[in-house]
């Protein structure tokens, strides 16, 4: 399991060695099948484990990033029970049929926040998505960046600025520029105070 | 305090780069003053905004990222606009057989059909009063939950000098083949086959090593020898689903896909 381990060190790193690792990780057969086995036999087909792929590597990429990942090296089961939360989910909300196997109740359960709290509404995600484009794109870059934890010069290298202190100048005014938009509509601060 | 230090300083906070004094500091004024508060408000609204547009980039990223799957691929046949109905149907038809014949006869769908077949070993087989390994157990309840990747990372650990080690390596290889990881699982029948005496558990070792060859495409040869030690044995476990491979093996829909 060293491999993982070193991917795990790179996301927590954050900036661009995050993107590489997430791109192995992605395409890692183990992992795949691990969470595509477990898809196919609770009667989701392809694209519903691909879904679920998708969707458990994005939480997975939070987690680590926030520190709230602590398995060493297990990564695989780790996400696996991400993967079973979120299908497990999703089958309540199409009301397809019932899980075969019951959540399990061990610790990797603890650290996996619950699915209403990691996955919206439809409904909620298109609204965002609208809402995001409206903004100015630069704005969202930014916060973005800071987020995936690259460093002020690697910001400001990605935005063209002068220099680091533009860059975090930058960063200041957009988050207040953001957070006034957010506050002026109350359906997307409701959506995201949800997620806090 | 100056409005952009509390900035820098909520955004290191919730970065975690905070030393611990200065969190101390910052979350007891997050208790008493109404600017923090919102300051502290403010940023975590608009990191849950980053959070979802980074949630949506690396969907975009996913789809636009080639994987190699052990998914069938069809190919589809291209169809002209101005083709008559009889020559659609005729395509149709030709593309129907085709993927009839990636169902059933393309080198990895003959592994994957045999993968229901293969159990794990308990590790009560063994027959010695000796309690198995607690990493064997552990593995064996992870299997029984479907949790392959957890059961895979047990039996993978059970230490070599435990009575139970080459059923354990047994055990790697038929979640790998399960979970169609034909290279990890033809490593861990080889494994098995160099150090474990027991007729029965080695025919079968033997038998999926030979489906693990045919799904990982290994060279004729390997394969050939896989099958022959089989079909040379006729008291062989397998020796009769090994006559009907070779059978299905000798078709001319396997010849062509394969």
């Amino acid at each position: 399991m060293e491999k993982y381990t070193d991917l795990i060190a790179q996301i927590v790193a954050g900036g661009r060695a995050r993107d590489q690792a997430l791109e192995q990780v992605y395409k890692d057969r183990s992992l795949r099948n691990a969470v595509f086995v477990m898809t196919r036999h609770n009667n989701g087909n392809i694209q519903d484990a691909e879904d679920m792929y998708q969707e458990s590597l994005i939480i997975m990429d939070r987690n680590i990033r926030e520190g709230k990942y602590e398995h060493q090296g297990n990564l695989a089961a780790y996400l696996c029970t991400i993967a079973r939360f979120c299908w497990m989910n999703q089958l309540r909300k199409q009301q397809r049929t019932e899980l075969h196997e019951e959540v399990r109740q061990d610790t990797a359960k603890e650290q996996v926040p619950g699915p209403d709290h990691i996955l919206m509404d439809r409904e909620s995600e298109s609204l965002l998505e609208r809402f995001l484009q409206k903004l100015d794109p630069r704005c969202v870059k930014i916060i973005k960046l800071w987020q995936e934890k690259y460093s002020m010069q690697e910001i400001a290298d990605q935005l063209s600025l002068s220099s680091e202190m533009m860059a975090r100048k930058l960063k200041y005014q957009c988050t207040k520029k953001l957070s006034a938009i957010i506050h002026a509509q109350p359906e997307v601060a409701r959506i995201l105070k949800q997620k806090l | 305090m100056n409005q952009e230090v509390l900035h820098e300083q909520v955004a290191a906070y919730l970065q975690g780069s905070l030393p611990t004094t200065e969190r101390k500091e910052l979350e007891s004024l997050f208790h008493t003053n109404p600017e923090a508060q919102q300051e502290l408000l403010d940023q975590q609204l608009v990191c849950e905004l980053a959070e979802f547009a980074i949630a949506q980039d690396l969907r975009e990223k996913f789809r636009n990222t080639p994987v190699n799957t052990a998914e069938p691929k069809i190919r589809t046949l291209p169809v002209r606009r101005w083709a008559s109905i009889a020559a659609a149907v005729s395509l149709l038809l030709i593309a129907a057989i085709g993927f009839y014949a990636n169902q059933n006869y393309s080198a990895n769908h003959i592994a994957s059909a045999y993968s229901k077949e293969i159990n794990i070993l308990s590790g009560q087989r063994s027959g010695t009063d000796q309690q198995h390994h607690p990493r064997y157990s552990q593995g064996e309840q992870a299997y029984a939950k479907e949790d392959f990747a957890l059961a895979l990372e047990y039996f993978s650990t059970v230490p070599a000098n435990d009575a139970n080690y080459f059923d354990a390596i047994y055990n790697v290889g038929a979640i790998a083949f399960y979970t169609g990881d034909y290279p990890a699982a033809i490593k861990a029948f080889e494994t098995y086959l160099k150090g474990q005496q027991n007729t029965r558990t080695v025919q079968s070792a033997e038998w999926y090593l030979l489906l693990s060859l045919i799904g990982n495409d290994a060279p004729d040869e390997a394969i050939r020898a896989g099958m022959n030690q089989i079909l040379n044995n006729p008291g062989h476990d397998y020796h009769q689903k090994a006559l009907e491979l070779d059978r299905k093996m000798n078709s001319f829909f396997f010849r062509i896909l394969n």
